[in-house]
């Protein structure tokens, strides 16, 4: 761990007081010139603090202070855990911009990551194939022209995003709902390790050993979006809780881009919602996202040179106009079952489609 | 006097000789059984008694002792009924030409009119006795079906106490029963279901023929109402036809659990058992105060099909892992360990979420991530890794359903299917034990999964793109040995690899 000033501990051990709510921790800061003088002298500031937090935030306060309070705070952080805090240097500024900034953050990974320009891409949990298929579509492109990909390291959209951002060997960066060491949901500890193997960073607000609390991720959504250039929604239902990082984009003012989806999918209708109330700009492809930024990139899909006989040509061409089942391929392409199996395997061996849930083949 | 006879008893699918002694004496009036007898075969004193009176003989008023030797084994069976009635007439000395019962195994059970009733199990005691060097027997008529298709028996079917008193006194003619001959009935076996019925799934009816060809064990995965159960239940008319040897050994079972059809008297079709989820561990792996066999017996050589695998508790899938393996399942219980066959294809379904509608891709599903995953997780790995195939089994719509033209039938699939199975047949006939791909040992698979360089390295490569787990690696090469012998072809080519990767659906990342 890099070594760190005073008033960072004494942001470091604000931020990790429960209990008070973060505006008040910032108004009370203000009570002295800097975090460390502020906490040299909270005895003598009780009245105020009072006045601010009510007697049981000065008690919180009082619980956790002593003589080696901002050590023992710093101590949580182990096993390759840092932070950094608003007073550091290297303190994001997209994040210092926003409404709410967090006093400290912690981090595991290579905290440079954040020095890239970011887009976050978000969604629902339970996603279909076609939700799929936009996160990996757009998390891709983005990866490979550089652009650090944002999420929250939930499953479904989340999940897809990091995992091909990881594929292009991009640089992936998760924002956490709890702390470190209480990764969340533990089935994605092992990506959360790629993550950081490859360069990438996972960061939170939260102590190292704070559990999860459903009221964390909403808060955690203004993160992803406060550290991100632009948050683009992948596939999001009316209750998804993407629709709140989207509100906090908006509130943020960064570019918000929502991809539609079928008017008659209930996993979309959050996002057709919003497009039809012209809350942000509608995208169909990584272009419209890049001509939005004034990036000047030209994103081109790079397909192995494999040369394909008459028949593979066809399913591909056949799946151009969408994701079709195995048996309208079947019907289409008049071959019996085990041609077009051994077909679409070697296909997907090439990178050319996809094999979704259910039988589901697309490009 | 003494009378002494030979009867035979059930353990586990085998039999072995019991000797019925019956001695009477003067003294107050009287019937005791010794020989750890059960209930069943204390209460035979009643019967006894009952259909010696009702049969027209005079029931002994002295003191009956009978003995069951060996007399440390426990009995607990009504076979001995009528060998108990013809040795307590022939103890009383007014019989002495009942004597020839001494060249007979008599099996059955007394009612009260001295009737015989059937007994459970004709079959396997018939066959146990025989390997013991006894030829003759006197069986009850309703189970002398069962007994027509063992050849070297001599058996004659009784109706009545009275039939078989006056037989052995050489008053009455009694012809041994006809024997029946297998092929004779074979053809008799319908199917309710036929495959021509299952409309669409074409992918998943392919992957079943695999299956059944390469005897490999097959998990469906799909929506509610996408057809698994009537699949399933297709699987048993594309199986090869049991020979007669597969059909003693499986009637033996049933005979023993009595489920067997006193008409028919033999299995002609493979047996499909579908044990429910709240089927307890006795009766699935067998045991029970009564050693009975379990579903996984009286599935063997046929298909054990259990649907919606994730509702059966945990500890119960587990017990699977022996019979999968072994062909056969042990149960060890207190006083005795029984071993019986279970050599069975396992088939089973399962919704791919709690609610069933995940990933049919109308957004139907409102399971958690977290409440499909420990759906999945319910089948644990070392089950799943005894599972060759997994495929994706989804509902077609109605215009599918009414369009679709006449599908192929169960008889061109199953041709197919036994030509392929005696492939394997042939390959592995210096093989004790296996019989089909699926029961490849590492060894074997060694020798006749090799494939080219070229295609190992496919191979591996499929494995980095598509995100397979490792140890799916030779279940692949298997099913891919099964799809080269459906072409008949020595070697595997790339194509049988690649379309045995469509059936490892579970492998792939999409199941979060």
């Amino acid at each position: 761990m890099i070594k760190h000033s005073a008033d960072e501990k004494v942001l470091l051990w604000l931020n990790g007081i429960e209990g008070i709510s973060l505006s008040r921790k910032r108004e009370i800061l203000t009570f002295d010139d800097n975090p460390y003088k502020f906490f040299k002298n909270l005895k003598s500031h009780k009245e105020k603090i009072i006045a601010v937090c009510k007697e049981e935030g000065y008690n919180k306060l009082e619980e956790n202070y002593s003589s080696d309070a901002l050590d023992e705070c710093e101590k949580q952080c182990s096993d390759g855990i840092d932070y950094i805090t608003e007073c550091s240097d290297n303190y994001p500024t997209l994040l210092r911009d926003i409404e709410k900034p967090p006093l400290a953050l912690y981090y595991l990974g290579n905290i440079k990551a954040l020095e890239n320009i970011a887009i976050a891409i978000v969604g629902t949990r339970s996603m279909t194939n076609y939700g799929q298929r936009v996160a990996e579509f757009f998390a891709g492109s983005f990866a490979k022209v550089k652009i650090a990909v944002v999420s929250g390291l939930a499953y479904g959209i989340d999940k897809t995003a990091h995992e091909k951002t990881l594929e292009v060997g991009g640089c992936a960066i998760a924002v956490l709902g709890g702390g470190l060491k209480r990764m969340y949901p533990k089935e994605n500890t092992d990506l959360a390790r790629r993550i950081i193997k490859t360069g990438g960073l996972i960061l939170t607000e939260y102590p190292p050993e704070r559990n999860p609390k459903p009221y964390y991720f909403p808060e955690r959504n203004r993160i992803i979006s406060g550290l991100s250039n632009a948050v683009l929604i992948a596939e999001a239902g009316i209750k998804s809780g993407a629709l709140i990082t989207a509100q906090h984009a908006i509130i943020q003012d960064k570019k918000l881009f929502l991809v539609p989806g079928s008017i008659f999918s209930k996993n979309c209708d959050g996002v057709n919602a919003m497009i039809k109330d012209d809350m942000g700009i509608t995208v169909t492809e990584p272009k419209d996202v890049f001509e939005a930024m004034g990036f000047n990139f030209v994103s081109e899909e790079e397909k192995e040179n494999i040369e394909f006989d008459e028949l593979e040509e066809f399913i591909i061409k056949s799946l151009e106009s969408g994701e079709k089942h195995i048996e309208e391929l079947l019907k289409e392409t008049k071959l019996p079952i085990n041609t077009l199996n051994s077909m679409l395997t070697k296909l997907e061996v090439c990178g050319i489609i996809k094999k979704l849930r259910g039988n589901y083949y697309g490009l | 006097m003494l009378a002494k006879l030979k009867s035979f008893s059930i353990e586990g699918v085998g039999g072995y000789p019991v000797d019925i002694e019956i001695d009477i004496n003067n003294g107050i009036p009287s019937y005791e059984t010794v020989g750890l007898a059960g209930t069943a075969v204390k209460e035979a004193k009643e019967r006894v008694r009952a259909a010696i009176k009702n049969g027209g003989y005079s029931y002994p008023l002295k003191k009956i002792t009978v003995n069951l030797a060996p007399a440390d084994t426990k009995k607990e069976s009504t076979v001995f009924d009528l060998a108990t009635a013809i040795g307590v007439l022939a103890a009383n000395e007014e019989f002495e030409e009942l004597r020839t019962y001494k060249d007979y195994i008599i099996l059955g059970e007394l009612s009260f009119d001295g009737g015989v009733r059937r007994i459970n199990g004709v079959m396997p005691l018939i066959i146990a006795a025989l390997e013991k060097g006894f030829y003759k027997f006197i069986i009850p008529a309703g189970n002398a079906k069962e007994a027509s298709f063992i050849e070297k028996a001599e058996v004659f079917a009784v109706n009545t106490l009275r039939e078989a008193v006056e037989f052995l006194k050489n008053n009455l003619e009694l012809q041994p029963i006809e024997k029946t001959s297998f092929e004779s009935i074979l053809n008799k076996n319908k199917f309710k279901i036929d495959f021509a019925d299952v409309k669409g799934q074409s992918a998943a009816k392919r992957a079943l023929e695999i299956a059944v060809s390469g005897g490999h064990n097959v998990l469906m995965i799909g929506p509610p109402g996408a057809g698994k159960t009537m699949l399933a239940k297709c699987i048993p008319t594309i199986m090869p036809n049991m020979t007669f040897e597969e059909a003693i050994e499986v009637t033996k079972i049933h005979s023993i659990a009595g489920c067997l059809d006193p008409e028919i008297g033999i299995l002609t079709s493979r047996p499909f058992r579908t044990p429910h989820h709240t089927t307890t561990i006795p009766a699935l792996c067998g045991g029970g105060a009564k050693s009975r066999p379990g579903e996984v017996s009286l599935a063997h050589r046929g298909v054990l099909f259990l649907d919606e695998m994730p509702e059966y508790p945990r500890r119960l899938l587990e017990t699977l892992r022996q019979p999968l393996e072994d062909g056969s399942i042990t149960v060890t219980r207190a006083s005795q360990s029984l071993e019986y066959p279970s050599y069975f294809m396992l088939v089973s379904s399962m919704n791919p979420c709690p609610c069933g509608h995940f990933g049919s891709g109308d957004g139907k599903c409102s399971c958690t991530p977290q409440a499909i995953k420990k759906y999945v997780s319910r089948l644990s790995g070392p089950l799943l890794d005894r599972i060759d195939i997994h495929i994706e089994v989804d509902g077609i719509s109605y215009e599918q359903l009414r369009t679709i033209e006449k599908q192929e039938g169960s008889a061109q699939v199953k041709e197919r299917v036994e030509k392929t199975r005696q492939i394997q047949l042939e390959r592995f006939k210096d093989f004790k034990g296996v019989f089909t791909n699926a029961e490849m040992p590492a060894s074997l698979i060694e020798k006749y999964c090799k494939i080219d360089r070229n295609s190992e390295q496919l191979l591996k490569r499929a494995f980095e793109k598509l995100g397979l787990s490792a140890r799916g690696s030779t279940r692949i090469l298997k099913v891919a040995r099964t799809i080269a012998d459906m072409e008949g072809s020595e070697n595997i080519s790339e194509e049988n690899i690649f379309e045995a990767i469509q059936y490892r659906s579970l492998d792939r990342k999409y199941w979060l």
